[in-house]
């Protein structure tokens, strides 16, 4: 069951002393009888995670219960032993599921091609973002459709005028390339302080586990290399932020052109809402945005957050957004939840409604254990790469209908589904009306007029 | 295992110091020049052995880019042990040391043990900061002071170990107080009535958790 990876020391067998467990939990599959997830979490908040691929989980949870119910019949359990079993099952979030959940099937060729009519043209744009947010898209579509997601490319264009348009991006990204030759020597001297001796160091550690990257001299590298400082020296505002190439890093597999790549990079940071680099305001808006939405949305995990000391910073939901989900889920899972961000359907901040979504679905432990600030944040560490991407998407659609269906939405997250801070491809639009809630100091609303 | 008492600990430092590396080199005895690169933090943990007693050292490891910073300084709090990182090969990172420290004294509480780490010194024909501007710098600010190598794992355990053992003094001499979670410092399960035990044994003492069969 637990096979440890070659080469390591761990024993083929363990044993857990349940009564020292903080909890035991079970995450089944949707659509997979028993297949998921038990997960095992020590009072030390270690956690130990067993994937059931072939089923039998169903048969540890009578198991558990019978001796649930044993321990529950005994003396009252004070002795801080484990308390907590429970089965987390898919079943429950039915009824909070947005109402055009598992009406869109991904988006497949065949049904691209139906989308464009004879020139390449989009007949209708909405209709891929709902598509694409609500069923994902096939892997082989990805490098034409993401440009297009992303804005770097317009739907309203024709194959041909979409070619012209690559072609003039390309042209200015060669030009890009050369703007640190022209450099004055002081400013390249800065430029190298800055920026280039943390691109060289960061460059050979983005996904060195990735055949398309690892290697020494490996060109890809020196590919994400160029790029990176191109962008730098373009934005010497944004200059070079760590994360930058693992966002990158993606981009370049799939897009495969270094211009087309540097083209979606420079999109996916001016664009998005995505916040690219930790400025403490960039940051401070978007988790102030988090925390209203965790009142509204996921209000037993928000009062508990409330109670502990420094919980409302969020620092675990940091990572989530610096690197937009990609080192808390495997791969594929983190680039359909970036694809569902990029469609922007009705929100632009739909990377808001993802965090929430994990709290509301890998949080209760963090609530009925009492966690303070830092285990919390090694609850969620421990969690990476082991959560349901699937889940996690589904829940985080239906938050934000649930959020769309308010009768009144606060003030202070007025800006969150408008159209008002990015027009275009980041379209959405507002349903209820605006209450204003109240300000520290007497300070003006930011939704007033 | 169970252990008598847990110590937070913290890596800071400038970014390619080699921070990861020496909590990999110390957690799990192997040098991976190429690991991802740090966003946020990530945590290491292991058991060591002080005065007969177990101590379970719990390990914060930062991202070290300047961007980072005001994240950074959220992680000092409850830290009891710090382990402030420059590269002997960069005098840039050295240059940097007073103002990590002015942040680590900032937000941390004031009992926090720090040990200042030449880190690379395996790499003698690139030296750019002499052993004893390091051995200075810290005499100067009261810091605890080794040379190591991640990559050799020269010093390596005795850097984390000799912090753990001088917080275990400052515990012993009555300086932190072992009750307040505040200071990094928690006892283990078996000073609780519970006895005993612990959720123990194989895969789960690691690191971290998780693990696919």
């Amino acid at each position: 069951m637990a096979r440890p990876p070659p080469g390591s020391e761990a024993p083929e067998m363990f044993t857990v002393d349940l009564g020292q467990a903080r909890s035991v939990r079970v995450f089944l599959t949707p659509g997979d009888p028993g297949c998921g997830q038990l997960v095992l979490c020590s009072r030390q908040s270690q956690y130990r995670i067993l994937h059931f691929h072939c089923g039998g989980l169903e048969k540890l949870v009578c198991l558990l219960d019978g001796w649930k119910h044993l321990r529950s019949a005994g003396p009252a359990a004070d002795d801080g032993g484990c308390r907590l079993f429970s089965v987390c099952g898919p079943s429950e979030q039915a009824d909070t599921d947005h109402p055009e959940e598992g009406r869109h099937d991904p988006l497949s060729e065949d049904l691209w091609q139906r989308m464009v009519d004879h020139d390449g043209r989009l007949t209708d744009p909405d209709h891929l973002r709902r598509v694409v947010f609500f069923g994902g898209l096939a892997p082989s579509l990805r490098s034409t459709v993401w440009p297009l997601l992303l804005g770097v490319l317009s739907c309203s264009d024709s194959y041909s005028e979409r070619q012209e348009h690559r072609h003039r991006l390309a042209e200015e990204f060669e030009r890009i390339c050369a703007l640190p030759d022209a450099m004055s020597l002081s400013e390249r001297a800065e430029f190298q302080r800055l920026v280039v001796s943390t691109v060289d160091k960061d460059v050979v550690r983005t996904e060195p586990g990735n055949p398309f990257f690892c290697g020494r001299a490996n060109p890809n590298v020196q590919t994400l290399r160029r790029i990176l400082l191109g962008f730098a020296a373009a934005n010497p505002f944004l200059g070079y932020t760590q994360g930058m190439s693992d966002l990158l890093a993606p981009l370049l597999v799939i897009l495969g052109e270094p211009a087309d790549a540097f083209w979606a990079l420079d999109a996916l940071i001016k664009r998005s809402a995505a916040v690219i680099c930790p400025r403490d305001d960039v940051m401070d808006v978007q988790l102030g945005y988090l925390r209203e939405l965790l009142r509204l949305l996921t209000p037993d995990f928000y009062r508990h957050l409330s109670t502990v000391e420094d919980g409302l910073e969020l620092l675990f939901t940091h990572r989530w957004l610096l690197l937009c989900f990609k080192r808390e889920f495997a791969e594929p899972a983190a680039l359909r939840i970036w694809e569902a961000c990029w469609s922007c359907q009705q929100t632009r901040h739909f990377s808001l409604f993802v965090c929430a979504a994990i709290c509301a679905a890998y949080a209760a432990d963090v609530t009925d254990s009492a966690m303070n600030a830092d285990a919390i944040l090694l609850h969620f560490t421990s969690l990476s790469q082991h959560m349901d991407g699937d889940v996690v998407l589904r829940k985080a659609r239906g938050l934000l209908y649930q959020f769309l269906s308010l009768d009144e939405v606060p003030c202070s997250l007025a800006s969150l589904c408008t159209t008002e801070d990015g027009a275009g491809p980041w379209a959405g639009r507002r349903l209820a009306p605006v209450v204003c809630k109240g300000h520290d100091g007497g300070a003006r609303c930011p939704a007033a007029r | 295992m169970s252990y008598a008492y847990l110590f937070k600990y913290i890596i800071i430092g400038d970014t390619g110091v080699g921070k990861s590396c020496l909590l990999l080199q110390f957690t799990d005895k192997r040098f991976q020049p190429v690991h991802d690169l740090t966003i946020g933090v990530e945590f290491g943990a292991r058991m060591i052995t002080i005065d007969g007693k177990q101590v379970k050292l719990q390990i914060w490891d930062t991202a070290g880019q300047e961007a980072f910073r005001s994240i950074t300084r959220s992680y000092y709090r409850g830290a009891a042990g710090a382990l402030l990182v420059y590269d002997i090969t960069r005098r840039d990172t050295f240059n940097h040391l007073t103002t990590w420290l002015e942040d680590a004294r900032q937000h941390s509480n004031s009992n926090m043990v720090i040990m200042l780490i030449g880190n690379k010194s395996d790499l003698e024909s690139r030296r750019d900061v002499k052993r004893e501007e390091g051995e200075a710098f810290a005499r100067e600010h009261g810091l605890i002071f080794m040379e190591t190598s991640a990559k050799t794992a020269a010093n390596v355990e005795e850097a984390f170990i000799n912090t753990a053992k001088e917080i275990y003094e400052k515990i012993q001499e009555g300086v932190f107080d072992i009750n307040n979670e505040a200071n990094g410092i928690k006892l283990g399960p078996q000073h609780s009535p519970a006895a005993a035990g612990g959720m123990a044994a194989g895969g789960l003492g690691g690191s971290q958790g998780g693990g696919c069969c």
